[in-house]
């Protein structure tokens, strides 16, 4: 499995900067070889699923 | 004594005051100063207190006030498992001289057993990313080739038990990080259910999929280790009110009126296993035909479709509990750390939230597939364990993990040895339980376990 296409450069930039994260050029580089690995998964993951189903987790009320 | 006991061997023999906790311990400790140099499975030898907690132990049992099963038995803790007044550092620059003020839980938990602690033991950085060489200590090595990973994230757990440096060590698993190294070292290893284990004072990687468990060399002494270490803990905001069963007594010595159900298309579908692995879990589910139990195939979601849930829900909380630090100081995290953590930046609050409902469809979707059977079986790796340098760095994003499902569904998995490759190198399977039925998993496992020859072998290190 080759190394899927990346995100756009920019957008992986503007993303890190939004994170607060402070990166050398190497290491933006790094992060944006690998953004087409997230952009795949991050497809798979937001496909329509019926309004009702709640997240993992969700808060249960204490029983006194 | 010249072999290294399992602890119900040397916890009998403690009890029958014919193995002393200091003759015990002097020898470990031995053994640790002539291997480890070469393994790195130690951050930290904890050799005064350990002669100090031996002497104690030693005390108690020729004056009959022995604790129970643990008592005397030297024990390592992963470092990322908080200890009063010793240095806990999650392998990281980032907490390279941090000295806790309390003990975990755990930690606690084992002091009133009477455990003598030998030291802290090695882990990919905060628990994700390794094996990394630009920490400040350098990762541990597999004891059955020196030249491979001992897997991770408890790095250091499965290499000291399988060198027979520890007799028992925790673990902790946010997505196959007990499990992984228990398989590449050829040691048990407990992940149990999400709950059951107080994860307070242990360093958080991912707050809704971290587990903290025991790992040892044999399934045995894991339900020794985890009857030490389960039960409620208000300190901990996912610790279950549940009551404890008694470990030990669940494990079986056959597996008359067992339903296993055999997750095949794991291994045989979209992303198969290496054959060698494949056959050992065929291999196990034959075993457990032969002992009794009934075997059918198990439809569960696809790997594939737990793989993105998982991958976001570790990476958004890790980045969370890092952020700040991350901010301020990047560059004091390794590589390795960085190049896991990082790419969380690029997911929204969507994408989070969205992931935990898949993984709420996902867990309905498993209790449906385990309805009628007792435990699942499937391989515990995809292959054999990587080389420690020129891995590929990408493989994560490649092959949908093997582990994960169980950190989503939280459900109890104990891991054990499926036997070698022709080369020697170590195999393992997973048997999955039904949340709570840790001890039920663990039974089936020690039956296994105890019909086939795999526990005779150790690794050969002078």
């Amino acid at each position: 499995m080759s190394t899927p296409e990346p995100m756009n450069r920019a957008h992986v930039e503007a993303a890190l900067e939004r994170a607060g994260l402070k990166l050398s050029p190497e290491q933006v580089d790094e992060i944006h070889r690998i953004s087409g690995y997230v952009r795949d998964y991050l497809a798979e993951l937001n496909v329509e699923r019926p309004m009702s189903v709640e997240p993992a987790l969700t808060f249960k009320m204490p029983v006194p | 004594m010249s072999q290294v006991p399992t602890i119900a061997e040397a916890s009998r023999l403690i009890e029958a005051k014919k193995l002393s906790p200091i003759e015990l311990t002097d020898m470990l400790l031995k053994r640790i100063h002539a291997v480890d140099a070469k393994l790195n499975s130690f951050l930290l030898v904890t050799e005064d207190l350990a002669r100090k907690t031996a002497k104690k132990a030693e005390e108690d049992v020729m004056a009959g006030k022995i604790r129970g099963p643990l008592h005397g038995i030297p024990i390592g803790l992963k470092d990322i498992y908080d200890t009063k007044g010793i240095r806990t550092t999650a392998h990281s620059r980032v907490l390279e001289k941090r000295v806790p003020k309390e003990d975990s839980t755990v930690a606690a938990r084992f002091k009133k057993a009477g455990t003598v602690l030998l030291g802290k033991l090695s882990t990919h950085e905060f628990a994700i990313g390794g094996p990394s060489f630009d920490t400040p200590w350098p990762p541990a090595r597999n004891p059955w080739d020196l030249e491979l990973s001992p897997g991770g994230s408890s790095s250091g757990s499965g290499a000291a038990i399988a060198a027979g440096l520890v007799l028992g060590a925790t673990g902790s698993d946010t997505g196959g990080s007990i499990r992984s190294p228990s398989t590449f070292c050829a040691v048990a290893g407990m992940k149990p259910t999400y709950g059951l284990v107080s994860r307070w004072g242990i360093l958080p990687l991912a707050f809704t999929l971290d587990h903290a468990g025991p790992m040892a060399w044999t399934v045995e002494d894991c339900a020794i280790l985890l009857q030490a270490m389960a039960g409620h803990d208000k300190k901990d905001a996912a610790s279950a009110k549940v009551k404890i069963p008694d470990f030990r007594a669940a494990l079986r010595k056959d597996l008359k009126g067992v339903r296993v159900g055999y997750i095949r298309h794991w291994h045989d579908g979209e992303h198969p296993v290496e054959p060698e692995m494949r056959q050992a879990a065929e291999g196990a589910v034959e075993t457990m035909k032969r002992l009794g139990a009934e075997i059918k195939d198990v439809p569960m979601p696809k790997l594939s479709e737990f793989a993105p849930a998982g991958r976001v829900i570790i990476l958004t909380e890790a980045f969370a509990v890092h952020a700040k630090t991350l901010q301020s100081r990047y560059n004091d995290y390794g590589e390795r750390f960085r190049a896991s953590v990082t790419p969380a930046a690029l997911f929204s609050a969507n994408d989070y939230v969205q992931a935990m409902r898949l993984r709420q469809q996902l867990i309905e979707r498993t209790r449906a597939a385990m309805a009628d059977i007792d435990v699942m079986v499937c391989a515990a790796a995809p292959g054999v364990p990587t080389r420690m340098v020129g891995f590929d760095k990408d493989a994560a994003y490649k092959r949908p993990s093997l582990t994960m499902p169980f950190n989503l569904t939280g459900l109890p998995v104990m891991t054990v040895c499926s036997g070698f490759t022709p080369a020697g190198l170590p195999l393992g399977i997973q048997v999955v339980g039904h949340s709570f039925g840790d001890a039920a998993a663990m039974g089936v496992a020690h039956a296994y376990e105890q019909a086939t020859p795999w526990r005779s072998k150790r690794p050969a290190l002078s």
